[in-house]
């Protein structure tokens, strides 16, 4: 039944995209409102059952090129098991592991660690972390036993947390709250979940739990709008977009298996099984227009996760690669290799032109950026 | 013994045992019929065999400082023990790059099974049980079996001690206390009492507990992180109560009881900076069975086997991740066995058979989307057995069907097959004992319950993995011979094809697929020496070596990642080496097992490679003996290098440990 454990367990683990920053029109130091960025950073997840170490990578636009295991670089040691999520924050970068069970709090510039928190001797009952969003000093981590933990980013030290539904997943912020998927992605075997929490930021307390369509699974934020991705069940319900009224209301926009967020427009993958790469939809929804049109982009093999830099202009997509299988009629499938080192293709954000490619290790998951 | 046959030739006669599949006793008969040569007993059967065979016996067991069943199973060559560590983990049994659903284990005569999973987990058998253990690469040469022994690629035959050895009128005490690291207590009871020459009784009890919290490192260098095994104790005890009867002296009847049950804490994958885990797995299992012998004639017998199998295991893992905090799976598992098997032997030297087997298994569980599947298997083989003097021919054929149904679902694929094998061995010069041999067989494994079922996971749609042996090989022995008292080289090469193998395909990275998908290509050989020298009066010095070499390549389509590479968890390099120095004061013994690196991942990615390891054991032992009692007195030293070192990834093996055991036997 470990086995079962395991196979089921990458189900539960996947990060996709930057949650989102609030902006806001203060100085130009205020780690809330940044104002340069120079780079990506990237979390692979690894296998820690094949041994394949997650990682942290960071590619930088102005040098074009790409560090690999810089955690591991500076510290000697591993990041730890599956990492997650994490932001830039401040000085500091704040990563999250959900098998080691973990945050690092990394200087930036050395990446040197500065503290890791373990979260099984912490008092609060999340464990195990799942997003992260920073605002006004302090980052806010769901947890995947259904809280949300607030990370006082001067203590150092998780503060306070508050219980939400169970497995929450990609959480964003929106006009001073957060909104919180409830998946409840280990009780598939029944139903997957269909709500999500609203969280005061101030109060620190749930004002609102809402239904959602099924499986809900990421909140994306631009300040006005709210928008969350469902990924159905994989199987009959397919994966689907909605936007978030004020009414807490979802309206359907599309269809999509990985969503990408920023710079006014969504980007929107629709590839469910056994659809190649090339049968796949890429469409782009323009939040101003309401308009949905094909997204004219190089193609990577197998994208697995979708990030737009809006002060650089960069649009970045994880991938994995292709594995070719022959079936047992002769025919031929392919699909993703789960273990092989992916890569990270960058684009310009408006044009989407390709730029370059960067070979990055197994399972790269999560995007987040170098912004000060 | 009821069933020994002579074959009139001489060179050559074979006995079908009691339990057909044991060989484990050299009857009085053949000792007096020792003359131009020895070849019959259990040993030159197996040197005439056409499949590599190797046999252990419980004194071999006793005398090469064997310290567990995972340490018995390292000295046979071409296995790969899939250990997941301590005495609570699993232990499965690959051999020749098949894979651990291709090893079918035979215990006391009847297959086991697990439809759920297809493997056995055999770190619940305790050596001190054990009469013999008997792993046969391919197919026996043995015809008087219920077909189900053919219908794996290979069977590892556990026997344990049979009642009838206690077919004396008096009782039988054999009671040992074995302590061990990390607080290991192991107690073992076995008492027989028999009641004429022609009934006894026997109840064994077998009790272990364990701390298990072994140190272990993850990781090197500076990134080497220092722990303990947590949550990892465990405790198991086996009961066991069976009787021999012998009505007449052409027929017999056995049966016996059994009871198992092991509450495990699981340790789970060793993870950087968290080693807690809440994981527990409860397993039980019963089983009674009932084996009947009969020499209708001179020439034709006749046996009978019957069981009944339940088996349930609960596992949980307490973590606020899952619903309510808790996971809970609990499966049931039935079997309903019965089977018959003819013998009939027209002319001297040829042997026909014909075997039958019905089984039906059953799954049920508490998990929401349980299809409580079900399966009727018929298995039907004819075969023939002729030798010559010089030449010994076995071939079967099995003809397989297997009927997959589910009370609340679609059931799986039916299957209908023919599977035939085919050995022979070639003794070139008739004062030597030299043996060629070369054989083929071709068999198949049903997907499992898993893989048809697990919500999820399975697929109703998988056919079955089907596999292709082919062995060639030599066999040399030199017998009573000044200072030897024996020396047996076997060498054998190979070539396994898997088609149609079952893997887990991603569906995305939310959900896997099961697919018959893989092609398998196994180059390999084997290599063993057993030899025993009398060095000097009542001293003996005991040498064993194998080395296995295998080169398996998913051979699945070139355009894949893994072609041609080496298959998951399959060491090129794999050996093992023992000397013991018996005597009558002190016996030494020191033995080696190890394998070359292995990769985690069929494409042999960087960094997914286990580093080879060499494990170095030591162990004194005495016997004390008194007005025909015996004390044994035994110490050991395991992992004397402390080597640290995994044989599944993240699944550390315990470094140094030791062992005392004393055995009083009435």
């Amino acid at each position: 039944m470990k086995n079962y454990k395991k196979i089921m367990l990458p189900a539960f683990v996947l990060a996709l995209t930057l949650a989102s920053c609030e902006k806001s029109e203060e100085e130009p130091w205020n780690p809330d409102a940044p104002t340069i960025s120079n780079g990506a950073y990237i979390l692979n997840q690894g296998n820690s059952y094949n041994h394949i170490d997650g990682s942290l990578n960071l590619i930088d636009y102005t040098a074009s090129a790409s560090s690999l295991s810089v955690f591991k670089g500076a510290n000697g040691r591993t990041l730890g098991d599956c990492p997650q999520c994490g932001v830039a924050y401040g000085s500091k970068l704040y990563i999250g592991m959900s098998e080691s069970r973990t945050i690092e709090i990394v200087d930036r510039s050395t990446y040197k660690s500065l503290k890791q928190i373990r979260l099984d001797d912490v008092k609060f009952n999340g464990k195990t972390p799942r997003s992260m969003v920073a605002h006004d000093g302090a980052i806010y981590i769901s947890m995947y036993e259904g809280y949300v933990a607030k990370l006082d980013t001067l203590s150092a030290a998780v503060s306070a947390e508050v219980k939400v539904g169970p497995n929450p997943e990609i959480m964003c912020l929106h006009k001073g709250k957060l909104y919180v998927p409830n998946s409840d992605g280990n009780n598939y075997q029944v139903s997957y979940g269909k709500t999500a929490s609203v969280v005061d930021i101030n109060s620190f307390t749930v004002t609102d739990t809402f239904d959602t369509g099924l499986n809900p699974y990421e909140f994306f934020s631009d300040g006005n709008h709210l928008y969350l991705h469902c990924r159905g069940d994989y199987f009959t319900v397919p994966g689907m977009v909605y936007e978030i009224g004020s009414d807490l209301k979802g309206k359907e926009i599309a269809e999509a298996t990985l969503v990408g967020f920023g710079a006014g427009k969504l980007y929107l993958v629709n590839q469910p099984y056994p659809k190649t790469t090339e049968e796949a939809d890429y469409k782009v929804y323009d939040i101003a227009s309401g308009k949905i049109s094909d997204w004219n982009i190089e193609r990577p093999d197998y994208a697995s996760a979708i990030a737009v830099d809006e002060l650089s202009g960069k649009l970045l997509i994880a991938s994995y690669i292709l594995q070719t299988y022959t079936n047992p009629d002769g025919s031929t499938s392919t699909g993703a290799d789960y273990n092989a080192p992916g890569y990270v293709n960058l684009y310009n954000s408006t044009s989407y032109d390709f730029e370059k490619k960067f070979g990055i290790g197994s399972g790269p998951a999560y995007i987040f950026f170098n912004t000060k | 013994m009821a069933s020994l046959m002579v074959f009139t030739e001489g060179t050559f006669f074979l006995h079908t045992t009691y339990a057909a599949t044991r060989q484990d006793t050299v009857s009085v008969s053949e000792r007096t019929l020792q003359q131009l040569d020895v070849v019959g007993s259990g040993r030159d059967r197996r040197l005439s065999s056409s499949t590599p065979t190797m046999k252990v016996d419980a004194e071999k067991l006793k005398l090469t400082g064997t310290t567990d069943i995972s340490d018995a199973m390292r000295r046979l060559p071409g296995v790969y023990l899939r250990d997941y560590g301590g005495a609570g983990g699993m232990k499965t049994v690959s051999l020749r790059g098949l894979g651990s659903h291709h090893t079918g284990v035979i215990y006391d005569g009847i297959m086991l099974s697990d439809v759920q999973t297809g493997q056995v987990d055999i770190s619940r058998y305790n050596l001190s049980d054990i009469a013999s253990i008997t792993l046969n690469s391919g197919e026996t040469d043995e015809i008087f079996l219920p077909a189900r022994a053919s219908a794996s690629s290979s069977s590892l035959v556990v026997n344990t001690f049979s009642d009838k050895d206690f077919l004396n009128p008096s009782l039988r005490l054999d009671a040992r206390m074995c302590v061990g690291a990390f607080g290991q207590y192991n107690p073992y009871v076995r008492i027989g009492k028999s009641f004429s020459e022609r009934f006894v009784m026997s109840a064994t009890a077998d009790f272990i507990s364990s701390k298990n919290n072994y140190p272990y490192t993850l990781g090197t260098g500076s990134n080497k992180e220092t722990y303990r095994r947590e949550n990892s104790q465990m405790t198991a005890g086996k009961g066991e109560f069976g009787c021999y009867w012998r009505p007449t002296s052409a027929s017999s009847l056995s049966a016996k009881i059994y009871y198992f049950g092991a509450d495990r804490h699981l340790p789970g994958p060793a993870l950087y900076y968290n080693p807690k885990n809440n994981e527990r797995l409860k397993d039980e299992n019963t089983f009674v069975q009932a084996s009947y012998r009969t020499r209708l004639s001179s020439v034709i017998s006749l046996q009978g086997n019957a069981k009944f199998n339940w088996s349930r295991s609960y596992y949980t893992d307490l973590d606020e991740v899952y619903p309510g905090g808790l996971l809970d799976r609990r499966y049931f598992q039935r079997e309903y066995y019965a089977a018959a098997a003819l013998l009939y032997t027209p002319v001297s030297g040829l042997q026909l058979d014909y075997s039958v087997d019905w089984f039906l298994n059953n799954l049920n569980s508490n998990q929401p989307n349980d299809a409580r599947p079900y399966r009727n298997s018929i298995l039907q083989m004819i075969g023939a057995k002729y030798k010559y003097k010089w030449l010994s021919i076995t071939a079967k054929a099995l003809y397989s069907i297997y009927l997959n149904r589910a009370l609340d679902g679609d059931g799986g694929k039916d299957a209908q097959r023919l599977s035939p094998s085919l050995g022979f061995s070639f003794q070139p010069m008739s004062n030597r004992l030299l043996f060629l041999r070369a054989s083929y067989k071709n068999i198949f494994r049903m997907p499992t319950f898993n893989e048809l079922y697990f919500d999820h996971y399975g697929s109703i749609n998988l056919n079955p993995e089907i596999t292709d042996q082919l062995n060639a090989g030599a066999t040399w022995s030199l017998q009573d011979r000044g200072v030897i008292e024996e020396i047996t080289v076997t060498c054998d090469g190979y070539l396994n094809f898997v088609k149609n193998k079952i893997v887990a395909i991603p569906y995305n990275m939310f959900v896997n697929r099961m697919m018959n998908l893989g092609k398998v290509r196994v180059l390999g050989l084997d290599a063993t020496l057993n030899s025993t020298l009398r060095i000097a009066s009542r001293q003996r010095l005991i040498l064993a070596a194998t080395y296995s070499l295998q080169r398996a390549a998913p051979v699945t389509d070139p355009a894949m990642s893994d072609w041609m590479k080496q298959l998951a968890y399959v060491p090129l390099n794999s050996g093992s080496g023992s000397i013991t120095w018996d005597n009558p004061w002190v016996t030494v013994g020191v033995s080696a097992s190890g394998c070359s690196s292995r990769y985690t991942t069929n494409e042999n990615l960087p960094g997914t490679k286990l580093p080879g390891y060499m494990e170095l054991n030591f162990t004194l032992q005495h016997t004390f003996r008194f007005h025909g009692h015996s004390l044994e007195l035994r110490a050991d030293l395991i992992n004397a290098l402390d080597e640290r070192y995994e044989l599944v990834a993240r699944y550390p093996m315990p470094g140094r440990s030791w062992l005392a055991s004393v055995a009083f036997k009435l």
